[in-house]
């Protein structure tokens, strides 16, 4: 009897770890897999909880995935973000908002536009701090913002 | 029949000549290689051939090479190798034409540019680019034919 509720404790231990760590998914376009997990980082403060937001970018494809961006002017502040691929956003706190980016390369179109690269086979992660309050525990919504192609189809 | 084989043997020498095909050596999966045809024996000091060169490009990548893009024009910049638009030069060196016997082999300008301003040409995979000159070399010579690479070659993604 000790040994079957030891098992049954042990199983439904088991069960909530696994499912914690296992990260979920967001949202996708092609072949590129955007999933996060999160994990509660802190709840010491009387008020807010603290999470650790893990976002998971998979290129799923054997093909890299570049998207342009257009070249900015000398005093062009917003283009930090123009140059995300993805914004993600957690809804149920004070509008947490958080961009992801491919890797800029050293080549550029002929019209002047900046190439980002999402790099074939390979997962990116990006851990962003999140705070909710007490309790609550955030909802996270991704969309993806730019068009992704195989660089190729520029030639 | 001895006049008969002679004339046979003469016919096969003949048309083995006019006709043969030579490989260069294998640069990062391009080969180059040339196509010989005597196309005028007439003239009693001079041969007449149409060479029909071709680059291969057997990878299965496309590879890619820099063109520095000028937008002055300089005596350096005339004599430099890195504004040239081709990759390999396919010189008759025995050639006697004032501004013949070479052939200049172009890869396709594509609409990518590094961020130096350089452009990219590229040599699409599992294709050939061909180029056809004619040439005269003395009465009776077999033509003596080089060809050099003058662009470093890339797969795309060391240029990123």
């Amino acid at each position: 009897m000790v040994f079957r509720i030891g098992a049954i404790i042990f199983l439904s231990f088991l069960t909530k770890f696994s499912f914690s760590q296992e990260p979920q998914k967001l949202t996708s376009a092609d072949s590129l897999f955007i999933s996060y997990q999160l994990i509660k980082s802190d709840s010491s403060d009387i008020e807010y909880d603290n999470y650790l937001l893990e976002i998971f970018c998979e290129n799923k494809s054997i093909h890299d995935l570049v998207y342009f961006v257009a070249q900015p002017s000398a005093n062009d502040i917003q283009h930090l973000t123009t140059s995300s691929f993805a914004k993600i956003e957690v809804a149920n706190t004070n509008a947490q908002i958080f961009e992801l980016y491919g890797d800029k390369i050293n080549l550029k179109t002929d019209d002047g536009k900046l190439i980002y690269l999402i790099a074939k086979e390979k997962i990116k992660q990006n851990v962003f701090n999140v705070s909710t309050k007490k309790g609550v525990k955030p909802i996270v919504i991704g969309s993806i913002n730019k068009k992704l192609i195989r660089i190729e189809t520029i030639y | 029949m001895k006049n008969i084989v002679l004339v046979v043997l003469i016919f096969f020498t003949e048309c083995s000549f006019a006709q043969l095909k030579y490989k260069f050596s294998n640069h990062k999966g391009i080969i180059v290689s040339y196509k010989l045809t005597k196309i005028d024996s007439s003239n009693r000091k001079k041969d007449t051939y149409l060479a029909e060169v071709s680059a291969e490009n057997i990878n299965d990548y496309d590879l890619f090479y820099l063109v520095e893009h000028n937008t002055c024009i300089s005596i350096g910049s005339l004599l430099s190798e890195d504004n040239k638009e081709y990759f390999v030069i396919i010189d008759v060196k025995n050639a006697r034409n004032l501004f013949g016997g070479i052939a200049m082999l172009e890869g396709k300008k594509s609409r990518l540019v590094h961020e130096n301003g350089w452009l990219l040409y590229r040599i699409p995979l599992k294709s050939e680019i061909k180029q056809n000159f004619t040439f005269n070399i003395s009465k009776g010579a077999f033509p003596f034919i080089t060809e050099s690479f003058n662009k470093q070659l890339y797969k795309i993604s060391d240029l990123y």
